[in-house]
């Protein structure tokens, strides 16, 4: 009767140490993954401080022991009272440090609708005009009686009055100017903020008649620049222009669809130039990774775990990092970002071509090696053969994966169209991104879609 | 110049005892065969004698020479001498069926040519003609995955002439073959032996090849060679020893 209340009381004891049981039950790695999880919530309740983390400690503890004593009492195991206390606190901290604002997406759309809206009308073509522009300074606010204002000799604007405010609506005239052309009007505040002026939402556009007149109503929109709001009794200048607009000559490709087209074949060289290098320096060290290759003697095969550790080490740092480097190391621009992609590259195609030669049919290797043939010619005809379709598969995808690797590359100083995306995009040159994405997009896509094929015909 | 096999034995890594102190000796011009249930050690034998398997003691002479103790180079310039061919014929299937005979030559060629894939004129017609032999001529710019399994091994036998062995090894070379193919690859090492004086020794499945080809049969079972012997000696007893006694004797 004692020594039961005596285990029980044990069995008490080690259901109230979180893995302990399971130590005791010789489940090594269960009690370690118990002992660090307790560390962990205890550490996050102690770090950020709130109560529900302590809740949870506690919901867990109590989880943890219930969990032992029904593996005591009922030989079954319940772990999810536990585990959920457990990934309650996890999830809630990470939310937490996150800041996720789920409205920001929503309330932030003006940040993101220009380059959308760019996105429908890319900086493609440019159409050269001639363009004559006349300039009526309007004061903001009137602080005299309105009077019509009028500019030019020969060729006039009349404005119906030379002050206004935001919302007036005025009306500008043009008499005797050259007849035929398109007529937009502009404003431009004290600080040189310039916007078309628009009607029912889209830009006022008007036609010169045979006697070149144009007649004009329009709404004087928001210009006052904010902090330089004028005072009680002043005016400031703006100023109203009339641009009077005609094509000629040609359409021809804009300068940013010009310079995309010329960075994106960059990129497009840089990725192929790094691929190329990366694939001469691979496929040797790729023997040098391969077990069946280097699998004989004690020295070779120390090489062989050398390779492996090479290969795994550097493929695991993200291209972008070995950009960082370089451009440091180097000075900016594509010979940099060159280097990034070249260092990546020789480790993850290693690893690749390595693992094709480990999986090449051992049987005409040893057929070769029965003829006499040495080392190398077994190589050059038992493997080579083997490994030819692989190997050109996988540089073609690599080729590809680095053309997208370039673009991000560049953003880091690496040269090519990141480099210029990344300038546009500071810039807020919302039509020159869009063209730069749109470019970047039909590239990869096409490129994608050729190497796939390739790939189809040789393997 | 006999080949002679002194108390060799082969334990593989995971200590599988492969072989167990094997003696046996070869007269020029023999065509051995080797038998055995699946396991009893046939094909680590076969490639002890080229050294694909390092044995782990005893001693293999040939000519004179103990293949056993041959440094790399020593080992090519006997191997080149040793033709081999596979029950997986072990051609380089994306390779044509011609780069794939003429590279039975490389070890006689200068390496640093072969590597950049330059094959003097005069071993393109001997391996042709090599090709005619075994009746493929026309076949010689296929690649050899289009071959059925019959010609790939005529290939192989090709690869091996290259050589122009004085001794070819053959592991079970019709084994994934149906009979009638069978007996005309077998018929094509018959020629090699009668008629080149091409030593060969071959691990054979079916006894009616045995007696059908053989001049001499050396049986093994669990590594231990159990008959040394002509293969009309194999009498009920004797096939007993070597397949074990449940064995039923079909055939032969
Ligand atoms: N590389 C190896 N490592 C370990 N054990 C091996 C290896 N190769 C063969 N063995 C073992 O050695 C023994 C003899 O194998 P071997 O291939 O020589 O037999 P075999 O007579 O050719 O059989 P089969 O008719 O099936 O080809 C077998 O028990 C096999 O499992
Ligand atoms: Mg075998």
């Amino acid at each position: 009767m004692d020594r039961k209340r005596n285990a029980s009381a044990v069995k008490a004891l080690i259901s109230l140490i979180p893995g302990l049981a399971y130590f005791l039950e010789g489940h090594q790695t269960l009690s370690l993954i118990w002992f660090f999880v307790t560390l962990a919530i205890l550490g996050l309740a102690l770090w950020r401080g709130h109560t529900w983390l302590w809740i949870c400690l506690a919901l867990w503890w109590v989880g943890s022991s219930y969990d032992v004593l029904m593996r005591y009492y009922r030989n079954t195991s319940r772990l999810w009272p536990a585990v959920l206390a457990a990934l309650v606190a996890f999830y809630g901290v990470g939310w937490e440090v996150t800041e996720i604002d789920l409205l920001a997406p929503f309330q932030r759309f003006d940040k993101m609708k220009p380059y959308l809206v760019a996105l429908l009308q890319p900086d493609l073509i440019l159409h050269p005009e001639e363009r004559e522009v006349f300039q009526v300074p309007i004061e903001m606010p009137c602080v005299k009686e309105p009077q019509p204002k009028t500019i030019g000799h020969k060729e006039t604007i009349t404005v119906s009055s030379g002050c206004a405010w935001t919302g007036d609506t005025l009306k500008v005239e043009g008499e005797t100017l050259r007849p035929g052309f398109k007529v937009e009007l502009w404003w431009v505040n004290p600080i040189g903020e310039r916007q078309r002026i628009l009607k029912g939402g889209t830009p006022l556009t008007l036609q010169t008649d045979e006697h070149g007149r144009f007649t004009a109503e329009f709404t004087v929109p928001k210009a006052i620049p904010v902090g330089f709001e004028p005072k009680p009794g002043e005016y400031q200048v703006h100023t109203l222009q009339v641009h009077l607009v005609r094509r000629v000559g040609m359409i021809r490709p804009s300068d940013a669809l010009i310079e995309v087209a010329l960075k994106m074949g960059e990129t497009i060289a840089i990725a192929l130039l790094a691929t190329t290098l990366a694939v001469i320096v691979a496929a040797p060290l790729s023997f040098l990774g391969a077990r069946n290759i280097m699998g004989g003697s004690i020295p070779t095969r120390a090489i062989y775990y050398l390779m492996r550790l090479f290969f795994n080490v550097v493929r695991s740092v993200e291209p972008m990092i070995f950009g960082i480097v370089f451009v440091v190391w180097v000075g900016l621009g594509s010979f940099a970002g060159m280097l990034a992609l070249v260092a990546h590259s020789i480790a993850a195609l290693g690893k690749l071509f390595s693992e094709v030669v480990e999986h090449i049919d051992p049987g005409p290797v040893e057929a070769i090696s029965a003829t006499g043939a040495n080392r190398l010619q077994v190589i050059r005809y038992a493997v080579i053969p083997q490994i030819v379709p692989d190997f050109a598969s996988f540089t073609l995808y690599r080729w590809d994966i680095n053309v997208r690797m370039s673009t991000i590359i560049g953003f880091v100083g690496g040269g090519g169209i990141g480099f210029r995306l990344s300038e546009w995009i500071r810039l807020s040159a919302y039509r020159q991104v869009a063209t730069a994405v749109i470019g970047i997009a039909l590239v990869i896509i096409a490129l994608d879609y050729l190497s796939s094929q390739i790939r189809r015909r040789i393997v | 110049m006999p080949l002679i096999v002194e108390h060799l034995t082969k334990i593989y890594p995971d200590g599988t005892r492969a072989l167990n102190d094997v003696s046996f000796r070869v007269e020029d011009g023999e065509f051995v065969a080797i038998v055995g249930l699946s396991g009893a050690g046939k094909s680590t034998l076969l490639r002890c004698i080229n050294r694909l398997v390092e044995p782990t003691s005893g001693r293999i002479i040939w000519n004179d020479i103990d293949i056993t103790a041959a440094s790399p180079q020593e080992l090519r310039r006997i191997r080149r001498q040793i033709g081999m061919i596979f029950q997986q014929f072990n051609l380089v299937k994306r390779s044509t069926v011609l780069t794939n005979v003429l590279s039975g030559r490389l070890g006689y060629l200068n390496p640093w040519l072969t590597l950049l894939g330059y094959f003097p004129p005069a071993e393109k017609k001997r391996a042709m003609e090599a090709l005619e032999r075994v009746g493929l001529a026309d076949l010689a710019y296929k690649r050899a995955d289009e071959l059925s399994g019959g010609q790939q091994q005529r290939v192989g036998i090709a690869r091996a002439l290259m050589q122009e062995p004085r001794l070819l090894l053959a592991d079970e070379p019709v084994a994934s073959l149906d009979p009638v193919l069978a007996h005309s690859i077998l018929r094509y090492i018959e020629e090699l032996n009668k008629e080149g004086g091409v030593t060969v020794i071959c691990s054979l499945h079916f006894l009616d090849l045995v007696h059908r080809y053989a001049t001499k049969v050396i049986g093994l079972k669990d590594g231990f060679k159990v008959f040394e012997g002509r293969p009309e000696e194999i009498d009920d007893r004797r096939f007993k020893e070597i397949y074990g006694q449940e064995a039923e004797r079909i055939g032969g």
